[in-house]
């Protein structure tokens, strides 16, 4: 929190409007989930910071509204998901995946073994970008440690039931595709 | 094969691991708040209650304008419903017409005081007058609405009847000059042309020429000859 600074405290806790959440106790408790979903969909560590950026804007824009919803975290993760859906469509090089894979590979391992790592995880995302974009989705949330298959499933709109089986034809799925 | 699909898993399991680890950039938190501040917040929604109760109007003179212009508004409106009801009422309220109910005409059956009546020249078969005793109602004009005096509109077109649809349908169709024998001017005008054209038509003979005065002898002598020669 030494991070955001006195004054900006000082003027969220002017503005507020309503009773809501407080906006930066909301940063400070979702922006790291809100940038790890952004970042599994954008690939990109810059591209997900705007992701993240751009949610709490529209959290600005309608925190009126705020004290009415019920679950607030399905509801933030909703719009990353959707804003960083928005970006993903746009064109992006080749590269810019090896990279992101390289950047995903512990710093605490050797360099062949880091090099290795970064083979098989650039394989893995590879694969993920060929599966059902239904399954792909339930995947890639799941891996969100913060997200229970109920929230999963209020983000995706679909039941935990329906989650489940959309995670377990997802891996079945990939492993395929992995062995092909 | 039990190895491969092993480490295929593996590697899913690590490329999700990898994904849950992803830590945001140092300060990510600040920038997105100081970015935050930047932006202007929304303006609250003007709500009726903070209208009313000034909350959301700076300025006390803006209050006292507000509530002056409603208050003349709501004045005005008033005035104006006044106006419309004063109008639109009727002219003779109901009470007023319940009262002219009351007062209808009423059948009296009064004995005749006159001596033509008691007398058997009356055609009636009655021998008593069946007279109408009318209760006038007496108006001031100082209790009168205005609308009272107001000119009467006419009355409503009645329709015509059997004869004077026949005189129409007569106007339309027949021929003029027997229309215009339906005016008695014209029609004695017509009567004594056509009795002039009858005389004229029906002129008697002329009259035989006058015998004179000395007639020869010679003529009748010998007529008379010839008659008896005849026989």
């Amino acid at each position: 929190m030494d991070a955001i600074g006195e004054h900006s405290l000082q003027w969220f806790a002017a503005e507020r409007v309503d009773d809501g959440p407080d906006l930066p106790a909301l940063v400070q408790l979702y922006s790291g989930l809100l940038y790890r979903v952004a970042l599994s969909l954008v690939r990109n560590p810059s591209e997900a910071e705007d992701v993240v950026q751009d949610v709490f804007l529209r959290v600005l824009q309608r925190q009126p509204e705020l004290a009415a919803i019920v679950d607030l975290r399905p509801w933030l993760v909703r719009i990353a998901w959707n804003l960083a859906l928005d970006r993903r469509r746009r064109p992006r090089p080749q590269q810019m995946d090896e990279s992101f894979a390289e950047a995903l590979v512990s710093a605490d391992l050797p360099a062949d073994q880091a090099l290795d790592e970064a083979g098989r995880i650039r394989r893995v995302l590879a694969a993920l970008e060929r599966l059902p974009r239904r399954e792909r989705e339930a995947l890639l949330l799941s891996a969100m440690d913060e997200l229970s298959t109920a929230e999963i499933g209020a983000v995706m709109r679909r039941s935990e039931s329906s989650v489940r089986s959309l995670l377990f034809r997802a891996r079945t799925r990939l492993r395929q595709r992995l062995e092909d | 094969m039990e190895n491969e699909h092993r480490n295929h898993d593996d590697a899913i399991d690590s490329t999700l691991a990898a994904l849950k680890r992803a830590a945001p950039p140092q300060g990510m938190e600040a920038r997105i708040l100081q970015r935050l501040q930047q932006k202007p917040a929304p303006a609250a929604p003007l709500r009726w209650r903070d209208l009313l109760t000034g909350s959301a109007l700076a300025a006390a003179w803006w209050r006292g304008a507000v509530s002056g212009a409603a208050t003349a508004m709501l004045l005005v409106g008033a005035l104006l419903l006044a106006q419309h009801s004063l109008r639109t009422r009727p002219a003779h309220p109901v009470s007023q017409l319940a009262a002219a109910r009351n007062l209808a005409p009423a059948v009296l059956p009064v004995a005749a005081s006159s001596p033509n009546a008691s007398s058997g020249t009356n055609p009636c078969a009655t021998p008593r007058l069946l007279r109408t005793a009318r209760a006038v109602p007496v108006y001031r004009a100082e209790t009168l609405p205005l609308a009272s005096f107001a000119p009467s509109r006419p009355a409503p077109v009645l329709p015509l009847t059997a004869q004077e649809r026949a005189l129409v349908r007569l106007a339309r169709t027949a021929d003029p000059k027997l229309l215009a024998s339906l005016e008695p001017e014209t029609q004695a005008k017509l009567d004594a042309q056509e009795a002039d054209d009858f005389n004229k038509f029906f002129a008697p003979p002329p009259a035989p020429p006058q015998p004179s005065d000395n007639p020869s002898p010679t003529n009748t002598q010998q007529t008379a000859p010839q008659q008896g020669e005849q026989i």
